[in-house]
């Protein structure tokens, strides 16, 4: 049964027990939110914009969905506003400096280090917490612009084309960049992961 | 046999950021063709291929809101008692 909401629609905004939100929904709207933007301050802002705009809104709130539903809807908005001002500041040109492609091949074309099998089938391997905390890790050692361009497309699930057109990057350069960030992240779990187990 | 596969730009350094691309779009049916074979033929790039799967299912449960609670997850009771307050008192 889910919990019962914390305001009834005809509750005002100063009857609303905030507090109740924070400690109900915040760990796990935080959480959502560090996920795609790393960077823990940006990420509690965010939570916390959510909940004003969730106040100052909640005479909207039909019960229709649940409360949680309801402030992921929001919080999603927030987070896309986020990523929306970052573009202002972010290029995603590619630059001699950027993560290069950590994977390395022989003159003939190919693997100087090939690939191993990590008798592994994707759906299993969602179901394993540790193995999700890792690639976690993995994904915060990639630079800014590699970890938002994977984070748009894998986690948040935007084509290729809405991310070229929203984030003004060049299709090459989302190939390339996507390319490089999985190799990285491959690497990574390979030797965080793989080599442990 | 490598000679041919290079001539055709269908090596292991031709296929792998192909594999990629189709991860995210449809690709000209030249490269699709082009990985299609290569992969039919080369076992190590089909680690690759499940590779990139894993990856990519590992990343879409990561981003769920009922995604498992990960390290350095949660707020601070810090960030929480100044959430409240400003929740009380904006501006």
């Amino acid at each position: 049964m889910p919990p019962p909401t914390i305001f009834r629609r005809e509750m005002s905004k100063e009857n609303l027990d905030s507090d109740l939100w924070v400690d109900r929904y915040g760990d796990t709207m935080y959480r959502y939110t560090l996920v795609r933007v790393r960077d823990a301050d940006a990420a509690e802002e965010i939570v916390q914009s959510t909940f004003v705009a969730a106040l100052e809104a909640s005479k909207s709130f039909k019960g229709q969905s649940s409360e949680k539903s309801w402030l992921f809807g929001i919080l999603k908005h927030k987070i896309f506003d986020h990523f929306r001002r970052t573009k202002r500041y972010r290029s995603f040109d590619l630059l001699p400096g950027d993560d290069p492609d950590p994977l390395a091949y022989h003159p003939d074309g190919q693997w100087k280090q090939a690939p191993r099998d990590w008798r592994l089938d994707p759906e299993k391997a969602a179901e394993n917490t540790q193995l999700i905390a890792t690639l976690n890790g993995c994904m915060n050692r990639l630079s800014g612009k590699f970890r938002q361009v994977f984070v748009l497309k894998e986690i948040e699930g935007l084509s290729s084309k809405e991310i070229c057109n929203e984030f003004n990057v060049k299709p090459t350069n989302l190939w390339v960049i996507m390319h490089r960030a999985r190799n990285q992240l491959k690497k990574c779990l390979d030797v965080h992961w793989f080599n442990k187990t | 046999m490598q000679f041919i596969l290079k001539w055709f730009r269908m090596t292991c350094r031709d296929t792998s950021p192909i594999i990629s691309e189709m991860m995210d779009h449809r690709v000209s049916s030249g490269k699709y063709w082009r990985a299609k074979i290569h992969l039919a033929m080369c076992k190590v790039c089909q680690h690759y291929k499940v590779q990139l799967e894993v990856l990519a299912r590992l990343a879409r449960e990561l981003g769920r809101e009922d995604s498992p609670p990960q390290p350095e997850g949660t707020l601070s009771p810090e960030a929480k008692t100044r959430i409240k307050n400003n929740l009380k008192h904006p501006g």
